[in-house]
């Protein structure tokens, strides 16, 4: 357990502690720190006092060499036990006294050094000089000591030292076990309280104040947090009661509470309506039993949830499972519910039961389908109908001039032959069926045309209008011999189409107003550009010519459908249809504005060409 | 006594070497002490024993304090006298040289008779006075002179200090009582080597 988990109480005790011990551990280190330098002078100084008082006394024994007398002296050194040996040595440095006596001879130093102290290795060495009186020197008193002295004086200051911080710790404990109830007793009262408080979560309990210390304005302060979640706390539960009477009320939602495992703890009156269940037999129940129990794909339910967790929402609708085991269609949102630090709290699930909407929807779409498969039918049975036709008229057509050229070349023989046996009236009446014959074969060319613009496949390519106007114009050059023609064209745009097509068109419209506009001196014959939107541009051709009756505008696209008489104005009555055709292969549209006598313009739209 | 440090030591020492004056004085004694017992002393060479007694004789001085009419002036020379034949020869002038007792310096003398003596501190009397010498030390008394001498019972007789030669040592022997009637007095320190005796009424 370390420091940080401990009791405050504990805690408080155990600094107190550390603290005095580390202390009273310094203040030792101090004292020995400062015992181990002194201790040498001290040891240096006791053994010169003592080195002094045996030099003194043997001055007599040198001065008269009296060696017994000396060795006395010497011997005397016993009660100091940290004397190893010592030596007197004459005035002309020969050994003259020993201690102990036993010791060989070599053990001393053969000739006293110079006069004051040296540290060996473990022994402290003096040398003092044997003076009597102020006068001539009688010889060199040698000490040795070793310095057991040093180790036992510090054995018993260790002892000390340790009897002084077990004393020291048994009294900081028993102070420190009294005086830090001063800090740690609110401190404990006050987390007894908030124990308590978190426990019961009776927030109505308020913690007694002790002092004006911090302690005191964190006391303080606590009780104003505990007022103030008091009134946040009946401030929410009047703010849930609203919602919780909104919620119960509302009948055409079912409004259900899940928690993160799915299971249903609450449930409204409007859930009860519509999923069967009374509050007291779906609580604790899992959301899947909406969907029908075995019905439902086997982890549909989990994926749901996945997929409210992952994106905080989730909406379907779905068959859902009433408890008499009806469906019923539901529009169901998900919600994922979490608390400030991101923790899933569970869902909320909002379920309606849309099966009117649904039955509706599904009745129009059938609805529509089956206008749009008759629809079908009918194009396609008018399609079968219009190929047919038109495989048809080709037929008819091409049948319808092999015996044509037959009359033809009979009537040329006929003419070439007996042309000359023949009245004025006969050959006249050769004239009129030959010229027949070629007005018929005109007639089967352009059916044969319009026949196979209808198989024919469209080019598209870009196209230069201006340029094709302008040769068109010059193309029909030999039908407007000696009339007089005011042409003006343009400017046309680049358009999208076939070009040989294209020209059908306007030969077909041009050669019109040149026909439609004989007998006016001068005609007037203008192409152009009528107005553009969105890329799709109405081209006009407009004359001066003889017009038409509206009245009959449906007729003038339709073949064979002709709006003056041969006589009047020759034609087969298949051009404009023609036209039409072409147009509405390039997806654009042709319409005519006209009055009798008063002209006539021809719209057509055609695409842009986008480089154009 | 003053304690004598090894630093004051050296630096009395150096004093003492480096005053010409003390040689200058010392170098007048020796003259005044007559050119007769210099250079009859100057032949011949004294026994070990002698030698050794020579020096005992110098250290006497430093473990007897002389009452303080024994030195009328502060620089009043330390006398050592040998009465009677000398066996020292120059070895003792030789021993004392330079030396000082007590910041005194130290002067050799020699006495034919105990007449003869005037000033004087330490007193050997030779063998050769072994006949007259309960006569010399009567003659002697009340006067602050250190009598030693070698000659068998020396202390016994009533001298003061006496030297004997056991086992081929010098050892003394001192009579307290006669050091006391002359007013010396003796070290301690040297008693403790010593032989205490008393006088012999005879």
């Amino acid at each position: 357990m370390s420091l940080k988990d401990l009791p405050i109480k504990r805690k408080l005790m155990a600094i107190t502690l550390i603290t005095s011990g580390v202390v009273l551990l310094l203040t030792c280190s101090a004292f020995f720190a400062y015992e181990f330098f002194t201790f040498r002078q001290t040891t240096a100084r006791h053994l010169s006092t003592l080195g002094g008082v045996i030099a003194q006394n043997s001055t007599a024994a040198l001065a008269f060499e009296n060696r017994d007398d000396a060795r006395d002296i010497l011997d005397s050194l016993k009660v100091e036990p940290h004397i190893v040996s010592a030596a007197l040595y004459d005035k002309n440095g020969r050994l003259f006294a020993q201690y102990p006596a036993h010791l060989p001879a070599h053990s001393f130093p053969a000739a006293p050094a110079n006069d004051g102290f040296r540290f060996e290795a473990a022994y402290l060495a003096d040398f003092q000089p044997v003076v009597q009186g102020g006068n001539k020197r009688l010889g060199t008193l040698y000490l040795k000591a070793d310095r057991g002295a040093i180790y036992e004086r510090f054995r018993l200051y260790a002892t000390i030292a340790a009897a002084v911080v077990v004393v020291s710790a048994l009294v900081a404990y028993f102070l420190s076990q009294t005086l830090q109830k001063q800090i740690s007793q609110p401190i404990l009262s006050l987390a007894e309280t908030a124990k308590a408080i978190s426990q019961r979560r009776d927030y109505s309990v308020r913690a007694a104040k002790q002092g004006r210390d911090e302690v005191g304005l964190l006391t303080d302060a606590f009780n104003q947090m505990l007022t103030q979640i008091q009134e946040q706390n009946q401030a929410l539960g009047q703010s849930e009661e609203r919602f919780r009477l909104m919620m119960a009320t509302v009948k055409d939602y079912a409004f259900v509470m899940l928690d993160p495992a799915g299971c249903v703890v609450s449930w409204n009156a409007g859930a009860e309506r519509i999923h069967g269940y009374r509050t007291d037999e779906i609580l604790g129940q899992h959301f899947s039993r909406f969907h029908g129990g075995d019905e439902v794909a086997p982890g549909e339910c989990e994926r749901i949830l996945a997929v409210t967790i992952a994106e905080g929402r989730f909406e379907e609708e779905g068959w859902r499972v009433r408890k008499d085991g009806t469906r019923f269609w539901a529009d169901t949102v998900l919600t994922a519910l979490r608390d400030e630090s991101g923790q899933l709290r569970g869902f909320s699930k909002v379920t309606r039961d849309i099966t009117e909407r649904k039955s509706a929807q599904d009745e129009i779409q059938k609805l529509n389908q089956d206008l749009e498969r008759r629809v079908h039918e009918r194009t396609a049975q008018l399609e079968e109908a219009n190929k047919e036709l038109e495989a048809f008229s080709y037929s008819v057509s091409h049948d319808l001039r092999a015996p044509l050229r037959h009359v033809q070349g009979y009537v040329e023989l006929l003419a070439k032959h007996a042309g000359d046996t023949l009245n004025e009236k006969c050959r006249r009446y050769l004239r009129v069926a030959s010229e027949s014959v070629t007005q018929m074969g005109d007639l089967i060319d352009n059916l044969l045309a319009f026949c196979r613009m209808g198989r024919v496949e469209v080019r598209q390519s870009s196209v230069d209008l201006q340029k094709l106007v302008q040769e068109t114009a010059d193309g029909l050059q030999p039908e407007t011999g000696g009339r007089k023609i005011l042409w003006k064209h343009g400017p046309l745009p680049q358009v999208q189409g076939d070009p040989a097509l294209l020209k059908q068109v306007l030969v077909n419209l041009l050669s019109n107003a040149v026909k439609y506009t004989r007998g006016r001196d001068p005609a007037q014959i203008q192409t152009g550009v009528a107005s553009e939107v969105n890329g799709e541009v109405v081209i006009f051709v407009r004359d001066n010519g003889a017009g038409f009756d509206t009245n009959y505008f449906d007729k003038l696209f339709g073949v064979f459908q002709r709006l003056h008489r041969a006589e009047e104005f020759e034609g087969t009555g298949v051009g404009l249809a023609n036209a039409r055709r072409v147009i509405n292969r390039h997806g654009g549209r042709i319409w005519a504005e006209a009055a009798v006598n008063a002209g006539a313009t021809f719209y057509f739209t055609l695409t842009k060409s986008q480089k154009g | 006594m003053p304690v004598l440090t090894p630093a004051n030591h050296w630096k009395a020492n150096r004093v003492r070497t480096g005053s010409s004056c003390v040689w200058l004085i010392l170098l007048g004694v020796l003259l005044l002490a007559g050119p007769k017992p210099f250079a009859q002393t100057a032949a011949s060479v004294p026994s070990k024993e002698y030698q050794i007694k020579a020096a005992f004789l110098y250290n006497f001085a430093q473990f007897v304090d002389w009452p303080p009419q024994a030195f009328p002036g502060g620089q009043t020379p330390l006398v050592i006298g040998v009465l009677g034949a000398d066996p020292f020869g120059a070895f003792l002038d030789e021993t004392v040289r330079g030396e000082k007792v007590n910041n005194r310096p130290m002067v050799i003398q020699r006495f034919g008779r105990v007449e003869e003596i005037k000033a004087c501190h330490v007193l050997f009397i030779s063998r050769s006075e072994a006949a007259q010498l309960e006569q010399i030390l009567s003659s002697l008394k009340g006067r602050n002179i250190l009598t030693v001498g070698d000659t068998d019972g020396f202390a016994q007789a009533g001298g003061m200090i006496g030297l004997v030669t056991e086992k081929n040592k010098t050892r003394l022997k001192i009579n307290r009582d006669a050091a006391k009637a002359a007013d010396l007095t003796l070290s301690s320190k040297l008693l403790k080597p010593a032989e205490i005796v008393s006088s012999e009424k005879r």
